[in-house]
């Protein structure tokens, strides 16, 4: 059968021949060159933006403006960003769009005959600023002194709460014999997509505004494009071509409305040609929302025999100067703090916080790495003070089937918690058998002092949620096609929305089409990823899409053969998957169940560290997903070794500095991505395949998972080998030399 | 994208002389692998209107072994120097350096003139080249002057090189036999990351007596800068442990390094204390 | 300018201004799109070509330096049937989103070419100047591994797969 088999992605020899087009390859016929441009302010008020010397220079075509754009305004789940900001928009729009809350805030798009020119109008724009205070930080913003979005009537920078209110605090912490306090500081994460922004924008032969472009959920895309340019979705067309990875970085808006609105500009003057933009690294970094940086105050209540009984926290999570999905990542975030666990007595207040700096935004894991942090660190330092293994005491508070979670309803049914944790305490029994039996020389290449090196083992779990949640609406289209001359049918098309961000979800979706249908995996056409031909699949995100486009698929498959059998040709089978709906958690005590479904996982380190550099090595790695039976095996460890590499560069070297509103490294030399030196000596993924009850062929979900747990255990060991707790992170050389020098090794 | 400029491929070393030394009435900047500078071009950080490149004259690229001199043509390139026999055993530090210098592509591309004449502090290649003593080449139409590398750089960005000079050549005297040269970077990423710190450490011992002793810094300092009174505690004594030590806290001294993205000054002190602690020691060790 | 090279085995001339970088030469006058732009200053690789049989990154060299060159690029690889490079990232998943992909094949071929039997080490050493973002490298070395054994007419080894359920 097609589930669980190796297959190759179908994409594969396009990608190894260079024949591929991603959005900046796609072949013109004469095509128009636009540059978007910045705002280059954090925090300012546009006074006047005189165009007529960009328009003079040689070469250029037209500008795009504030007011071009019939509804000024866009934002996933609210809309708080004018999409240009200027002096003279249409007034349409929930967003005063004078002013610039970001330096990559866009002012305008400037369309040329050639990229020199497009950049040598946007040099010639005119504009005059009033600059206004710059709100640089989560301290600053809560102050309240400058307000980022002061027009919405509250009165603090803080937009977004959630609450849980469980048990009885003071009880809890009288059953406390141990507290554990401390305040953790999670830094921003750049996604750092090999492939910067990219789009290709014209009038389509039926006349729809087409933009071709790099995205996570076309039908998202389309909808916001319509919204703007106050047009039916159905005058829209969004079209992915190859995309050049994602990992959340793509789910917002970045050139989608703005190409849209110079394709119908061009159109407008007569023009019929294409237009394109191409960013630079640069460009990409400034222009893009990031993980959110956040700082968590917190203590923890545990009994002698390692019970935890008592949670409270605070959590400040800077959003930036836009809510993008903020809201949502809060409330990820906000639900996780206390992990797969079940604590009696609770509060927790999160708050999401505008500042006039980069707007954080998805990015693999989805609040979860942040909360993961807390949590497993939390507990990590409780094990540690009592004494207990870190296994053992994660044993003892392991929420089980109808356990009811710290917003008093339990997790989805298929609970796999536990027997992944075990797999991960058997893989590394074998731990005990020293560093230096095994003749690892970590640091190779320093010559040598025996006494700097040490090391040290750690480990950190946690869970995700599969899926929208919280109630946000979940739907998931596929369209399936049958052919063949005789009574049997023997090929079929599936039609399908989904992104392939790299994960290789085309390829999966044509596996379980195969399987549904009983056909070989190389009979199934495929007819992806554009709003003209699929209906909306929802995003590529939330660790969903297998899951959601395999109950769609199946279901679809079933249409298609009883239109087989009733002797239609083409026999077409259309289904649209609505998952039973999950729940908004209760504004004053959290309560509620969020959650459809969910994946779970364990990592376990054990890293060397040169105490006098703070250099750190990695000698082994295990990670244990259960991320339910899996459809193709050689794309789930390629995804989930992908994520343990990320979630160590999130860990370990990536560090974005953001200076007074400003992003001061947008570069690949300043911001370090691991390069394939850094990654551990021996890394074991390992894949329980537990199903999940409610999953399409027993699918959980793979993509998030492998992010949450790394930075915990990787400070659980630097702990385990020098004995300092690190409540901050990446752990630069620079950064770990202060701790250890603070506690008085030199 | 780059802002324009004049461009000409001259094929003799006459013919760059003239044009470095106003060939179209502006000063020609010299391009070589163009790793460092198309780069600087593009952020903008340099602007040149006119450059020369060097790459159609082959006799600029090669390693020259004689019994006492090493001499590199200025176009040879960092994987010339890690593919060499020749420098393997006459400069293993530098050849080390080219071990940890970019990547395979840059090593292909830049060149040992080009990470002299670009003035990074964080330069790879110029501290082994110091600690060993090296001298830099210099020729105009006017003539050739020769100038040691720890005198060749003057501040930031600053050099001795006047526009009208090319370097022709890095040369150094081969090594006695009784003698290790080592260099370490400490860098925030295991392969292809600007250095954080770089030390080079050169030392000849007779006798049970360290008879020369090199420092050479990278990293920590507006230029590449030797930690001259850190080697002169070394020079004519008998290392210890302490000795070393407290050489290792002279150079850190000797350095001035400042805050930047890539680490603290804090950190790039200690940096330096513990490297040319470890460097020199493992000298000493293995010179006796 | 006027700058005359061989392409992919073929005599290539084009009028270039001096700043014209060599991959835009490639990808804008030539098409050849799948030498891919990054980060447009030689740090991810992504733009990695052959010069002369050497990898060089195509983004921080100027056209006119290929002048004379022999460049070869993703699409001058293959000959009739994919290289063993490309082969070899096909078989072993040593790919994702696929854009640092054409710069991590001409990377790998370059060491290949020069040193058919790397030790993992020589191979991670040889395209540390690449980054990629979706694998975390792992498939990577191995699709390299595979290539080497085919380039020296050796089966490659089947893959230990990591699974266990």
């Amino acid at each position: 059968m097609s589930i669980g088999a190796r297959t190759k992605r179908f994409d594969g020899p396009s990608k190894v021949d260079g024949t591929a087009l991603y959005p900046g390859d796609i072949p013109l016929d004469n095509p128009l060159h636009a540059k978007v441009v910045f705002s280059n302010r954090p925090h300012a008020r546009m006074v006047s933006m005189d165009t007529s010397s960009a328009s003079a220079v040689p070469g250029v075509v037209t500008i795009v403006t504030a007011a071009d754009v019939p509804m000024n305004e866009y934002g996933l789940t609210m809309f708080d960003q004018p999409v240009l900001v200027g002096v003279d928009g249409t007034g349409r729009s929930a967003v005063p769009s004078d002013i610039s809350r970001w330096e990559a805030d866009q002012i305008a798009v400037v369309i040329a005959e050639s990229i020199e020119a497009a950049v040598a109008g946007a040099e010639a724009l005119v504009v005059a600023w009033e600059d206004l205070p710059i709100v640089p930080d989560i301290d600053a913003a809560l102050t309240g002194d400058t307000l980022v979005h002061g027009y919405n009537g509250k009165p603090t920078n803080v937009f977004y709460d959630y609450k849980i209110r469980r048990g009885n605090m003071a009880e809890g912490w009288a059953a406390a014999d141990v507290v554990v306090e401390a305040t953790y500081e999670m830094p921003h994460q750049e996604h750092a997509y090999l492939q910067p922004e990219a789009a290709v924008s014209y009038i389509d032969d039926e006349g729809r505004v087409t933009v071709k472009i790099a995205g996570q959920w076309i039908h998202e895309d389309r909808e916001q494009i319509a919204h703007a340019l106050d047009i039916p979705d159905d005058e829209v067309r969004v079209i992915y071509p190859a995309i050049g990875g994602a990992f959340g970085g793509r789910e917002d808006m970045t050139l989608q409305i703005v190409m849209a609105l110079a394709a119908r500009k061009v159109h407008a003057l007569g023009i019929d040609r294409p237009v394109r933009s191409v960013w630079n690294r640069e460009e990409s970094i400034l222009g893009h929302h990031k993980r959110h940086r956040a700082r968590v105050v917190t203590k923890w209540g545990a009994t002698f025999d390692g019970k935890i009984v008592a949670v409270d926290a605070d959590v400040y999570m800077d959003a930036g100067a836009y809510n993008y999905t903020s809201n949502k990542v809060l409330g990820n975030f906000h639900v996780a703090i206390a992990g797969p666990y079940a604590v009696p007595h609770v509060r927790i207040d999160s708050m999401a916080i505008y500042t006039t700096t980069v707007p954080g935004g998805a990015f693999r894991g989805f609040g979860a790495p942040q909360a993961g942090f807390v949590c497993e660190s939390q507990i990590n330092k409780i094990a540690d003070a009592l004494g207990l293994d870190p296994y053992e005491v994660r044993r003892r508070n392991l929420l089980g089937e109808g356990d009811p979670t710290i917003t008093a309803r339990p997790l989805p049914i298929g609970i796999t918690m536990e027997q992944v944790l075990e797999e991960c305490a058997t893989r590394t029994d074998t731990w005990r058998e020293s560093a230096a039996e095994r003749d690892v020389r970590p640091f190779a290449s320093l010559p040598p002092s025996d006494s700097a090196v040490r090391t040290g083992t750690g480990i950190g779990i946690g869970f995700k949620n599969v899926g929208f949640s919280f109630g946000f609406p979940e739907r998931c289209e596929a369209t399936i096609e049958l052919g063949g001359d005789s009574d049997e049918y023997d090929s079929a098309t599936v039609f399908h929305a989904g992104a392939d961000v790299g994960q290789g979800a085309h390829t999966v979706f044509a596996q379980m089409a195969a399987d549904a249908l009983g056909l070989p995996v190389e009979a199934v056409g495929r007819e992806m990823s554009d709003t003209a031909t699929s209906g909306d699949s929802g995003s590529a995100s939330a660790s969903r899409l297998t899951w959601m486009a395999g109950h769609a698929i199946g279901e679809a498959a079933a249409v298609a053969q009883k239109a087989w059998g009733d002797g239609d040709r083409p026999a077409r089978g259309h289904y649209r998957y609505e998952p039973p709906s999950s729940e908004m958690i209760d504004p004053d005590t959290g309560e509620g169940a969020p959650f459809i479904t969910c994946g779970y996982v364990a990592e376990a380190v054990q890293l060397a560290i040169d105490v006098e550099t703070g250099h750190i090595e990695i000698l082994r790695m295990v990670c244990v997903t259960d991320a339910g039976r899996v459809v193709n095996p050689l794309l789930a460890e390629g995804q989930i070794e992908g994520a343990v590499i990320q979630a160590l560069g999130y860990t370990l070297t990536e560090r974005l500095v953001v200076h007074d509103g400003r992003i001061t490294n947008p570069r690949l030399s300043g911001y370090l991505i691991p390069g394939v030196a850094d990654i551990p000596r021996d890394l074991e993924v390992v894949n329980l395949e537990l199903p999940d009850p409610q999953g399409p062929w027993g699918i959980r979900g793979i993509a998030e998972m492998p992010m949450i747990p790394c930075a915990p255990a990787v400070i659980a060991a630097v702990h385990d080998a020098t004995g300092v707790w690190i409540d901050e992170f990446p752990l630069t050389p620079d950064l770990v030399r202060k701790h250890l020098r603070a506690a008085g090794i030199t | 994208m780059l802002s324009g400029f004049e461009l000409d491929l001259p094929d003799t070393l006459v013919g760059v002389l003239d044009l470095i030394a106003d060939g179209r009435g502006t000063p020609a900047v010299p391009l070589a692998g163009g790793t460092s500078l198309i780069v600087d071009m593009r952020a903008r950080r340099t602007m040149p209107n006119a450059v020369v490149w060097l790459g159609k004259i082959p006799e600029l690229r090669g390693i020259q072994v004689t019994q006492d001199h090493v001499r590199l043509g200025p176009c040879t390139t960092v994987s010339d120097i890690l593919n060499s026999d020749e420098l393997a055993g006459s400069g293993v530090s530098l050849v080390r350096a080219a071990e940890a210098f970019g990547g395979q592509m840059v090593r292909n591309a830049a060149t040992v003139a080009g990470n002299i004449a670009c003035n990074s502090p964080a330069s790879d290649l110029v501290p082994p080249l110091m600690a060993l003593d090296a001298e830099v080449i210099l020729e105009s139409r006017s003539g050739s002057r020769t100038v040691a590398l720890d005198r060749y750089f003057t501040g930031y960005k600053e050099d001795v090189r006047r526009t009208d000079e090319l370097i022709t050549g890095i040369s150094w005297k081969r090594q006695e036999e009784s003698s290790v040269d080592l260099f370490h970077k400490l860098a925030r990423r295991k392969g292809d990351a600007i250095t954080v710190v770089g030390v080079a450490v050169n030392m000849a011992v007779s006798d049970g007596t360290c008879m020369r002793a090199r420092i050479a810094l990278g990293a920590v300092a507006p230029t590449v800068l030797r930690a001259k009174r850190a080697e002169s505690m070394l020079e004519g004594e008998t290392l210890t442990p302490g000795l070393i030590e407290a050489a290792a806290r002279q150079a850190t001294e000797e350095a001035s390094p400042i805050d930047d993205v890539r680490a603290s000054a804090t950190y790039r002190r200690h940096g330096i204390q513990v490297l040319t602690a470890r460097l020199l020691t493992q000298a000493w060790g293995r010179l006796t | 300018m006027e700058v005359s090279l061989t392409v992919n085995g073929r005599n290539v001339s084009s009028d270039v201004e001096p700043r014209t970088l060599l991959v835009h030469l490639l990808r804008e006058d030539l098409d050849l799109t799948g030498t891919h732009v990054g980060c447009e200053s030689g740090y991810c690789g992504a733009c990695t070509v052959h010069l002369d049989g050497k990898p060089v990154k195509s983004c921080t060299m100027l056209a006119v330096q290929a002048e004379g060159a022999d460049i070869t690029t993703i699409e001058g690889l293959a000959n009739g049937e994919l290289h063993a490079v490309q082969e070899g990232f096909w078989e072993r998943h040593g790919l994702q989103c696929g854009y640092c992909t054409p710069g991590m094949i001409m990377s790998a071929a370059g060491m290949l070419a020069e040193n058919d039997s790397p030790s993992e080490g020589e191979i991670k050493h040889g395209i540390e100047g690449n980054l990629c973002r979706c694998t975390g490298y792992h498939n990577i070395v191995k699709a390299i591994e595979y290539a080497a054994a085919k380039m020296r007419g050796d089966e490659p080894a089947e893959p230990e797969w990591e699974v266990s359920s």
